[in-house]
């Protein structure tokens, strides 16, 4: 089953062409590997695969569902059931613990019933290896530590794609490791993942290489 | 709304508590102006309302031209339409105390029936007994503050053409009817004694159509009796004298004081887009886990409701508080009246409360919009940077040409900076035009009626008998006439009050060459000599409920004395005391008499306050030795501090709702600049980085802070024009007319305080933003 199906996108800043005609698919359960030098137009796919931007031509289907035929809020509250973002800069909320973090997306999904939400972050952060960080606010956490927690926060709704934008560039290499080992477990949990990176780790890992070069896709 | 996003909100508060802090100062402050002034309005027009029925002014006064007896009043009392009655009479004496001066203001003497029941045209005994013993006066409260005279003093008094005896003050009145004895420069007395030319009636109703007619019928009735009625004294029923004046105060600083208020709440509507800047990221954040932009309305409409509550709690006992003080002062100061009910109409603190939490949120509505529909692309491109990019003085180096470069990449800030500051200015400097037009009215009226002296006499007096008195420079002999609008037939009717001043009408004969009165004519011409019909009058008089024009015919009785005189010009005076000027001839012909001047108008050498009353003195010093009797000898001195007191209270309003603006307003760009250092953290740290030292930084902030101050000036010139101009045609209208002023001292005071209260305000910014460490920049999420 494709999880991904991505058709003669084409994206524009302007006049420069950031993405020329991409067209690929990612089967259910694939880990892939989004690669390229600077400009190549790696992260602009990633944001149109998280509904983040929307292409200047073709179409984007993500989990079955047709991106380009969904309104800014429906694209939220599709994004928040169905893909897991995780950013190079973790992006995690300052002025909530990190368990409130990761319960947030399941405040806003509303799948989870309430008296379960803390619980399930827990459950989360446990899965990450930082429970016991849970009630702590995410300033006083560490780099790998914060970026283990918004892992678990994109799996807060338990969703079928995760979507990471260098995932390990603001890490140390043990720290890198040890979210790259994350994603392989949870990618041996059936997930769909899409990391765009530099990282030739990342690469090591994953099941598929999507090589970019001036906005097409070149292998 | 979620749980999550209600600790968020809570933390978030408590993460900006300063900010916050400033917020709910900023909508207090406005709120209690507001709130205070709301209030003020109600509780003074209510309490002058009030206060003056409480002394059960008469309806209408008769004046007659001989005393009237007890049994006529009890005929009177019988007629139709009259509620009750009183027999009056009054004089303006000279006075001295026990100095053994005459003082240049007169006393105004109101004489009573011993038994008089005190049910029309009343006052409050507030020490002493009424009726006082023989030989004794009561005064009025204020009046004995004026006189600087004491309970049981001796006190001299001399009526016009009758001889100086001398009575004991017994005690101390207080009268509301009247017009403050210090506004006035005017003391009040209160006698018995046995002959009454007044006739007062209480008639029932408000309708001053059907007072008029009660009166005329009354006066038929007098006059069937033999009696001559000169003229029928109808004043605004249940009006005090300064109801108008009051009303168009209060009105005046309302505007300022609700603008006062939306001006806040533009201020923290502006903080709050600061706030919501930093919370871009967040919002981006929020929306990439699946919040949707509703959902993100939610908290912060929510913060700024809370803020706005908070600020209205705590401005609204202030509010109230103040609203007392304040109209306790001005019932006091210029009303001379006590206050004695506080209480406000519950929809008043009903809208108070409304307008603390509604204006707020809706000014905050449009930032919170833009902030909750940001999109994760739109706050993942977010680092507190450009709005634009701009060409500005690219290729130039130097602070002053990054900062103005700084300014005009980002717009939005700038607009709303400049912006706050700039209704700020407008409202300053439009309250200091406004200040300005009233004391250019003042110093016009000085110009107008170019007078150091007036000296009244009891007899015929020429110029001559006091050309030469040391101090003197010039005189002119003139003659005053109370008048009234005659129809034939018909009694005359006017509006004046029983102080005989205000609402009072006047034909004053002047030398058609006058040097003392240089009026600005709107229509026609002056007079000449020769005219002996003509008048000029002054614009705000109406004939028929039209104002009058060259050509009308204007029909006055004066003592009873049908006259008839064509308008040959309209004259504009500042402060119109309701005269028509005639030549000395004319009032000759139409009085049937002889003209006799019992008025003199003396200019001195010196015009300071000391030469004035030496003059003064002189005069009258001269002028008894020539055998003739001063009743009064006024220095201009007097009428001015009269015409400040008249002005005391809108005037320190307007300069306090000024300074309040103005606060507002370096408030506003103080917080904006904090926000844009803030958000331009990252900025600072690759300034730092790329070697700029910390005074570099600190004067490029700075000097963004005055740049924005400059345009906040610059932007505020024309709207504080046009706000002056609409200001000044207002109060034009509803008071006195105002020349068009402005105020260079406000504009350069707001100049300097915007200028220099800009550095200051973003010097802390400036300070925390050379202090950045290129890490901690850098780092900043």
């Amino acid at each position: 089953m494709t999880a991904i199906h991505v058709d003669q996108v084409s994206k524009m800043y302007g006049r420069f062409t950031a993405l020329d005609g991409v067209s690929l698919k990612i089967a259910e359960g694939e880990f892939a590997a989004v690669v390229g030098k600077s400009g190549s137009g790696k992260t602009t796919l990633l944001n149109l695969l998280a509904g983040i931007d929307r292409p200047t031509g073709g179409r984007v289907e993500v989990a079955g569902t047709d991106l380009g035929a969904l309104a800014e809020s429906e694209l939220a509250r599709w994004r928040g059931r169905t893909v897991g973002l995780v950013f190079q800069f973790f992006q995690l909320l300052p002025t909530l613990t990190v368990a409130e973090n990761v319960a947030l997306p399941m405040e806003f999904a509303g799948r989870i019933p309430a008296r379960e939400r803390r619980s399930r972050a827990i459950e989360l952060l446990a899965k990450v290896g930082i429970e016991d960080q849970a009630g702590k606010l995410p300033g006083t956490l560490s780099g790998g530590q914060q970026q283990r927690a918004a892992v678990a926060r994109a799996l807060a709704n338990d969703p079928p794609v995760l979507l990471a934008d260098e995932p390990t560039g603001n890490l140390d290499s043990v720290s890198g490791r040890a979210v790259l080992d994350l994603f392989t477990r949870l990618n041996g949990e059936g997930r769909t993942i899409v990391i765009v990176t530099h990282e030739r780790e990342v690469r090591d890992v994953a099941t598929r290489r999507i090589e970019m070069a001036d906005g097409q896709v070149r292998g | 709304m979620t749980r999550l996003l209600l600790v968020k909100l809570a933390r978030d508060v408590s993460a900006a508590k300063g900010r916050i802090a400033l917020m709910v100062i900023v909508i207090g402050v406005g709120l209690v102006a507001f709130s205070t002034i709301l209030y003020t309005r109600t509780i003074v027009d209510r309490e002058i309302g009030r206060s003056y029925r409480a002394t059960e002014p008469a309806s209408a006064t008769l004046l007659l031209r001989d005393p009237v007896d007890q049994a006529v009043l009890n005929g009177v009392r019988a007629l139709p339409g009259v509620r009750d009655t009183a027999l009056r009479a009054q004089f303006d004496a000279r006075w001295r105390g026990a100095d053994g001066r005459w003082s240049a203001d007169p006393l105004q003497t109101f004489v009573y029936a011993p038994g008089d029941p005190l049910r029309v045209a009343r006052f409050r005994v507030e020490q002493g007994t009424w009726p006082p013993p023989p030989g004794g006066i009561l005064i009025e409260r204020v009046a004995m503050r004026v006189m600087g005279v004491h309970v049981g003093d001796p006190l001299t008094i001399r009526e016009p053409g009758g001889a100086p005896r001398t009575l004991r003050i017994t005690g101390v009145v207080h009268d509301p009817s009247l017009a403050p004895a210090d506004n006035e420069a005017k003391g009040y007395g209160y006698v018995t004694g046995q002959a009454f030319d007044q006739v007062k009636l209480l008639v029932d109703g408000e309708d001053p159509a059907m007072i008029t007619r009660v009166a005329r019928d009354v006066g038929a009735w007098l006059r069937a009796r033999g009696l001559t009625v000169e003229e029928i004294q109808v004043p605004p029923p249940f009006q005090h004298p300064h109801q108008g004046q009051m009303n168009a105060i209060t009105a005046v600083v309302l505007v300022f004081a609700a603008l006062a208020f939306v001006l806040s709440s533009f201020l923290v509507a502006t903080l709050l887009g600061g706030l919501l800047t930093r919370h871009i990221p967040h919002i981006g954040m929020l929306k990439a886990v699946g919040a949707s932009s509703r959902r993100l309305f939610q908290p912060y409409l929510l913060m700024i409701f809370l803020i706005g509550a908070v600020a209205t709690l705590l401005a609204f006992a202030p509010g109230v508080v103040a609203a007392r003080l304040f109209s306790g002062r001005i019932l006091d100061r210029m009303l001379n009246m006590d206050l004695t009910d506080v209480s406000v109409p519950a929809w008043e603190n009903v809208a108070v409360v409304a307008a603390g939490v509604a204006i707020p949120v809706l000014l905050a509505l449009a930032p919170i919009t833009r902030a909750a529909r940001t999109t994760v692309r739109q706050a993942l491109d977010h680092h507190g940077g450009a709005d634009r990019a701009t060409a500005f003085g690219k290729g130039r180096g130097g602070i002053v040409l990054m900062a103005l470069r700084n300014l005009t990449r980002r717009r939005t800030r700038l607009a709303l900076s400049a912006g706050l500051l700039a209704v700020s200015g407008t409202l300053f400097v439009a309250a200091m035009n406004v200040y300005a037009s009233f004391q250019g009215a003042i110093a016009d009226a000085g110009d107008q009626h170019s007078v150091d002296v007036e000296v009244r006499t009891a007899g015929p007096v020429t110029a001559a008998a006091v050309r030469g008195v040391p101090g003197v420079a010039g005189v002119e002999a003139w003659r005053a006439e109370s008048a009234a609008p005659a129809e034939p037939g018909q009694i005359s009717v006017t509006a004046t009050y029983p102080d005989q001043g205000h609402g009072g009408f006047r034909l004053v004969a002047v030398p058609p060459d006058t040097a003392m009165l240089r009026v600005p004519l709107t229509q026609g011409r002056w007079l000449r000599p020769g005219d002996v019909d003509a008048a000029v009058v002054n614009q705000s008089r109406q004939i028929g409920g039209r104002p009058v024009r060259v050509g009308d015919t204007l029909a006055l009785s004066i003592g009873g004395r049908l006259t008839s005189w064509h308008v040959i010009g309209v004259e504009q005076e500042v402060f119109p005391q309701g005269s028509a000027y005639v030549t000395p001839e004319g009032l000759a012909r139409a009085t049937g008499r002889p003209y006799e001047s019992d008025l003199l108008m003396v200019t001195t050498v010196r015009h300071d306050p000391g030469a004035r009353a030496a003059a003064a003195d002189a005069v009258e010093t001269a002028l008894s030795q020539a055998g003739v009797q001063v009743t009064s000898s006024t220095p201009r001195t007097r009428y001015d501090q009269a015409v400040d007191g008249h002005m005391y209270a809108m005037l320190a309003v307007l300069l306090a709702i000024a300074g309040a603006l103005g606060l507002v307003g370096v408030i506003g760009l103080a917080g904006a600049m904090s926000s844009a250092v803030i958000e331009r953290t990252r900025e600072f740290g690759i300034l730092h980085a790329i070697g700029a030292p910390a005074g570099a930084v600190r004067r490029l902030v700075v000097a963004e802070g005055v740049f924005t101050a400059l345009l906040g000036c610059l932007l505020a010139v024309v709207p504080a024009l046009a706000l002056t101009a609409a200001l000044r045609s207002g109060l034009s209208r509803m008071f006195v007319p105002l020349p068009f002023r402005m105020s260079v001292a406000a504009m350069v005071t707001w100049f300097a305080v915007v200028v220099v209260g800009a550095a200051l305000a973003v010097l802390g910014p400036a300070v925390r933003a050379s202090r950045l460490t290129v890490r901690d920049a850098l780092a900043r999420d």
